[in-house]
């Protein structure tokens, strides 16, 4: 009996889980005071994890931009459309793979890394250093990075959609020899910065937010050991690229 | 337990006994099941926790291996107490950060990551980092373990100095008897999780009662037993 009592406890974690990780977004939120210091280390922990993260985003959205306009020139060319190529690659940019692709990545580059460093602080005690030293670690530790998260990821998804947008280019217009005047008009007239543009950046906010809160959620929880720490970073990585997914397409329901 | 103001006193006993239980439960981050604990004739377990950070600013602690913030400076480490909790001007906070680094006799060292300082170096920047402040008390949780004997004698050395000169409350947890037969004026010693004998270094040299021989002399054999006992039933044999 006891036995299935805790079996079913079990099945009920994940929703445990995600009022306790909301409990501690309200902790964070609330901890925020309008100060010089918390200025400070927001934007080293952006340039930490934003401005670090810029070149594995640039390289990725270059051959992005470059597989979309090979696929939709091959498949384009069928209906002799291939001049509406940039067409399709802004759109499915913009609106998807932009904001989508970066927030993965950023899972990979920066949440497994801000996850393994709050574990690392709390299983050499430095948490609880602080703690005896009355600064509150989630204001000081997690409160910086959830914010430079939520900060960077706008601007990487803005540099990757650059860097596809120029991938397109360079292989629509240099390799298979594209009118470069019917390609820029084609996106200028066919991309609408409302719809287009802002949906992508309110998905890009949000999936910051997810993204940089699971990271130090489950790094701030970490169990104090090496296995706890490495178990922090794939929780980190896995539970992100899942919840990015699907509030892409709860997103996506409601902005289309 | 009463600690005397201005004294050092040692809680000592086994590994496992519940010493480190008791430094937490001083500095507010257990709560205790019964009793009740009072620092600086406060009640801690009823302190709401604005009350309760309040009242560690008055208490300086120093963890086992020193908990240095390994993404600052040996100077961004120290001064972090007194960036959080006082408003010096940068050469105040400057000024008072070297004159702890002297008297723990690292000047030099400021710009040194954690990660390139040896052991007792370590402990050193994190004692001058507990007691920056200019707490009431202070707590050392073992902080002997794992130094070179000049390092141990340097480290007891300077918690009696800083002792004396701030007119500090320390209260250290350890096992290592040799070490604090020099240092302290009073020791606890638990075991069996019981307080089972108080009284100067020399007084418990000289008691007789079998665990307390046992444990000041580290015997093997006597009442106190270096087996696994689970906590439920002292029995191990026979688990019907």
């Amino acid at each position: 009996m006891n036995n299935q009592r805790t079996k079913i406890f079990k099945l009920l974690n994940p929703i445990a889980d995600t009022g306790h990780c909301g409990l501690f977004l309200v902790r964070m939120l609330s901890s925020i005071r309008l100060e010089r210091g918390l200025l400070v280390s927001t934007l080293q922990q952006t340039y930490l994890i934003g401005a670090r993260s810029l070149v594995i985003i640039m390289i990725c959205g270059f051959f992005v931009g470059m597989v979309l306009s090979l696929q939709s020139i091959n498949a384009l060319q069928q209906f002799g459309a291939s001049d509406q190529v940039s067409l399709l690659v802004g759109k499915s940019l913009f609106r998807e793979l932009g904001p989508v692709l970066t927030a993965l990545l950023f899972a990979g580059r920066a949440g497994t890394s801000i996850a393994a460093e709050i574990g690392l602080m709390k299983a050499t005690s430095q948490i609880d250093a602080m703690q005896l030293m009355a600064i509150d670690p989630v204001q000081r530790i997690a409160l910086p990075r959830f914010l430079a998260g939520l900060l960077s990821l706008p601007l990487l998804t803005a540099m990757f959609n650059a860097f596809a947008i120029l991938g397109a280019v360079m292989f629509s217009i240099g390799v298979m020899g594209l009118d470069p005047g019917i390609f820029w008009s084609k996106l200028q007239t066919g991309i609408y910065f409302g719809k287009d543009f802002m949906g992508g950046f309110w998905k890009s906010v949000v999936f910051g937010g997810l993204v940089s809160l699971i990271a130090v959620y489950f790094g701030y929880y970490a169990k104090p050991t090496g296995e706890g720490v490495g178990t922090a970073t794939t929780r980190t990585v896995v539970m992100s690229s899942v919840l990015v997914l699907i509030f892409d397409f709860i997103m996506t329901s409601f902005l289309i | 337990m009463d600690i005397e103001r201005g004294s050092i006193v040692a809680i000592m006993g086994p590994s496992g006994v519940g010493k480190t239980t008791i430094l937490r439960l001083i500095s507010g981050q257990l709560h205790p099941g019964s009793g009740s604990i009072e620092v600086n004739g406060k009640e801690i377990s009823a302190m709401s926790r604005r009350q309760l950070y309040e009242c560690r600013k008055d208490i300086g602690v120093l963890l086992q291996n020193g908990a240095l913030f390994t993404d600052l400076t040996v100077f961004e480490n120290i001064a972090t107490p007194l960036r959080e909790h006082t408003d010096l001007s940068e050469e105040a906070i400057s000024e008072r950060v070297l004159a702890k680094l002297e008297s723990v006799g690292l000047l030099g060292t400021e710009e040194l990551m954690p990660q390139s300082l040896s052991g007792g170096m370590a402990r050193r920047v994190a004692l001058a980092r507990a007691v920056i402040l200019n707490p009431k008390i202070v707590l050392f949780d073992e902080p002997m373990t794992g130094l070179d004997p000049i390092a141990m004698s340097t480290v007891s050395r300077l918690i009696r100095e800083t002792n004396d000169q701030l007119g500090l409350t320390s209260v250290i947890v350890t096992h290592n008897v040799h070490q604090m037969k020099k240092l302290v004026d009073h020791c606890y010693i638990l075991a069996a999780a019981k307080l089972i004998a108080e009284g100067s270094p020399q007084a418990l040299m000289d008691n007789t009662d079998p665990a307390v021989d046992q444990f000041m002399n580290g015997r093997v054999d006597g009442p106190i037993s270096f087996r696994y006992q689970n906590a439920k039933n002292n029995t191990t044999a026979n688990p019907s």
